[in-house]
């Protein structure tokens, strides 16, 4: 009954001067005073202190007349008398002054109050949220603290990895969720930057406030409003800000230290790495080492050349070897890639210097095929690893090996174009078809027409690929079609010529 | 002292894998070299002090210590050839070793046959610079170092200084590889040695001038991300060009 609230300060202020009356009744029966208007003073300040400007005014009224009472004649009111018009006066400037001092006092109080309250939910906030180590768990503490300190029920709305929210620690009916939640993402939408924080209130009913940080998705609050109470409602409002900033900080801390988590421990993963691919490099080429060395010096046993067929099985021996070698390689290659671990080491080397070292790897693997050579000069230099392209180029090289008969001609050409330069792998093989000139880079890829042609990882034009892209390059396969040949386009960026190249060939 | 002065090159192979060491002997000697091994690499700085080899075929990957650091401990002494074997594909750890002071290296694996052309060609090296031979004969190509003459089946090949000081250096280490580094050092000494460019245009000329077909060079030979080789008559017919020259 806000009636009853408003009217309450002012009975309170009659029953002060009733007693006030009472004292001065009393005094001035035992000892017979001028004036008793300074005892009428005790409740005029009490109430402007408690209750402000008007029941102070009211009391002034009451004790300047309830003072009248005791100038003489004692007990006839309504006397005007100079004196107690001073009184009156006096009364009144002490009740208007007193009032508004002590107003003003009392509302400064109770901003220092609400901001104290307002601090601690922070304080409480922050504690809480220290205490996690995700994102999530953030939230939630946030959820449960705003409920908390504003006394109203709430609804999360979390984004997930899909995309899409998922409502929790909702103290809201079903309905009432499922209502907000639809509500949810347009507001997530338009309420503008990942950084800023953002709130509307929905239906007269709902605050909907933004929960984010720098790199995570936005998640999204519901509270409720207590709307039989519009001081309370303010103050909640006024409220949030400072716990949503809160919140982001954390969440923004909490990013950071995940970044440094996340690096460390990229780093240390890269240090396993290395060493694991060490051992396994290690671990597997050094039986091999032992194996092809062997075959080798046996494949060179005078008395084996008089024997054709157990030299050929020592030669077998070391091929194979050679072949199960360029495997682990596939596969160490692959795990680097995977790993992220492909850096490459650009230097300035001549394109033709590729080639030729590529085919001289790929040399046993093109025997019996017809391989030609046309550099178009003037070749540019070229900024690449060269390492790692002269690998690409040896799997492309050999996949045309793989994919055309004996006899069948392969051509490599160099040559510039507008952008750059162009190394071309051309055979007269089996060709492709549109699906298979995008899918061969695929891993494991291998021709579903060519079911039979066995050997080989599976991985090397996938590896070609991505050796290339990592050098700044793009790879294109085309065909004129089934039967009709293969070409493989390798474009590559061309080296920035060096100032008076030519001055130093003195 | 010199008792075994008869027998062929002493080889200190150094590798703690006995399947390796063991068909290393076998080829090693099958071709007239005599062997001792070594499997640690305090094991292969004794053996190097006492017997003295010829030649040192030196693993990366040793149970005591890094190869290299044998290798230093040598250099610090001995002018000894030395072969570093390494399963590590790192073209940066090849130039390392060979700024410091390795003759050639493999990588495992590998086969007899390639070491053996190896080993030839770090062994003449230490006989030639006992003779002290002026001139480089590789297939058509020969190098006059002592008179600044270069011909080309007997024709003689016009050079720049430049030109000239490269095929001269490489002649000068001929058979082995340069790194990029020692090639710039040498024509280029007072300039930073960060960029090839100019090594490479100035390799592209003298192709030009002494190669049979230079987009495909067999007498200077890039070795990819490490530097450049001029190769022997013995590395130019292990390349299949003997027939193609000759």
């Amino acid at each position: 009954m806000p009636g009853l609230r408003l009217l309450l300060p002012y009975l309170k202020t009659v029953a002060l001067i009733a007693l006030a009356t009472t004292v001065a009744g009393v005094v001035v029966w035992f000892a017979p005073l001028d004036s008793v208007s300074a005892i009428y003073m005790l409740p005029i300040l009490l109430s402007a202190i408690r209750w402000g400007t008007g029941p102070a005014i009211a009391a002034a009224l009451l004790g300047a007349f309830m003072t009248s009472l005791f100038y003489p004649p004692l007990f006839s009111p309504l006397v005007f008398e100079p004196a107690q018009m001073i009184d009156l006066a006096t009364s009144l400037v002490v009740a208007l002054t007193v009032g508004t001092l002590a107003g003003r006092m009392r509302t400064e109080m109770l901003r220092a109050k609400q901001n104290e309250r307002a601090i601690r939910h922070v304080y409480e906030l922050s504690s809480a949220i220290l205490a996690t180590s995700d994102v999530e768990a953030v939230y939630d503490a946030v959820a449960d603290h705003v409920s908390e300190a504003l006394g109203q029920p709430v609804a999360l709305f979390v984004p997930q990895d899909r995309g899409d929210l998922r409502a929790t620690r909702t103290s809201l009916s079903e309905e009432e969720t499922a209502a907000l939640a639809l509500a949810v993402p347009a507001f997530l939408t338009t309420s503008g930057g990942p950084d800023t924080l953002a709130m509307t209130i929905l239906g007269d009913r709902w605050l909907l406030c933004r929960i984010a940080s720098g790199q995570e998705r936005p998640a999204a609050l519901a509270l409720r409003l207590d709307t039989t109470d519009q001081q309370g409602h303010d103050g909640a409002v006024a409220q949030i800000p400072a716990l949503l900033a809160e919140s982001a900080r954390s969440l923004e801390r909490l990013g950071l230290s995940q970044a440094l988590a996340d690096r460390k421990l990229r780093r240390q993963a890269d240090e396993l790495r290395d060493i694991l691919v060490e051992s396994v490099s290690h671990e597997l080429r050094t039986p091999l080492t032992g194996i092809m060395g062997a075959a080798s010096v046996l494949a060179a046993v005078p008395d084996l050349a008089a024997r054709p067929a157990l030299r050929s099985l020592a030669d077998g021996i070391e091929q194979e070897a050679r072949r199960l070698d360029r495997l682990i390689q596939d596969v160490l290659d692959l795990g680097r890639i995977r790993a992220g671990a492909l850096q490459p080491r650009l230097d300035t080397v001549d394109p033709a210097d590729i080639v030729n070292d590529a085919l001289d790897s790929a040399a046993d693997r093109l025997r019996g095929r017809l391989v030609s050579r046309r550099f178009r000069e003037p070749l540019p230099l070229i900024r690449v690893d060269p390492v790692l392209l002269a690998q690409a180029l040896v799997n492309v090289i050999e996949n045309a090996a793989k994919y055309t008969q004996d006899g069948a001609s392969i051509g490599i050409t160099v040559e510039r174009n507008v952008d750059g330069c162009v190394i071309t792998v051309s055979d007269d093989g089996l060709g492709l078809n549109a699906r298979e000139a995008e899918e061969i880079f695929e891993r494991f890829h291998r021709g579903e027409r060519h079911a039979d042609i066995a050997g080989g990882s599976g991985l090397g034009l996938t590896i070609a690929r991505i050796f290339v892209e990592a050098n700044g390059g793009r790879i294109v396969a085309s065909s004129e079609g089934p039967n009709r040949g293969t070409a493989m386009r390798i474009h590559l960026p061309i080296a920035k010529a060096a100032a008076g190249g030519d001055d130093h060939d003195r | 002292m010199t008792v075994e002065a008869p027998a062929g090159p002493l080889v200190l192979v150094v590798d703690d894998e006995l399947a390796i060491r063991r068909f290393l002997r076998t080829g090693l000697e099958m071709h007239g070299f005599r062997v001792i091994e070594a499997e640690t690499a305090r094991q292969a700085t004794e053996l190097a002090v006492m017997r003295q080899p010829d030649l040192v075929v030196l693993d990366l990957g040793l149970p005591d210590a890094d190869g290299a650091v044998v290798l230093e401990a040598l250099r610090s002494w001995s002018q000894v050839p030395v072969i570093v074997l390494s399963v590590r594909k790192l073209e940066p750890e090849k130039v390392r070793l060979l700024e410091s002071g390795a003759d050639d290296y493999i990588v495992k694996p590998f086969g007899m046959a390639e070491l053996l052309a190896r080993a030839r060609v770090v062994l003449r090296r230490t006989v030639r610079q006992e003779t002290a031979e002026p001139i480089v004969r590789v297939g058509a190509l020969q190098i006059d170092i002592a008179r600044r003459l270069v011909s080309r089946d007997g024709n003689a090949v016009i050079l720049s200084p430049k030109q000239f000081a490269l095929l001269r250096t490489l002649a000068v280490h001929h058979g082995h590889v340069l790194t990029h580094r020692q090639l710039m050092r040498e024509l280029w000494p007072q300039e930073p040695v960060e960029d090839v460019q100019y090594l490479r245009i100035l390799m592209k000329k003298l192709r030009n001038r002494i190669e049979p077909d230079p987009a495909q060079p067999i007498y200077i030979v890039t070795e990819l991300a490490v530097g450049y080789r001029l190769r022997t008559q013995e590395q130019l017919d292990a390349a299949g060009y003997a027939e193609a020259m000759r």
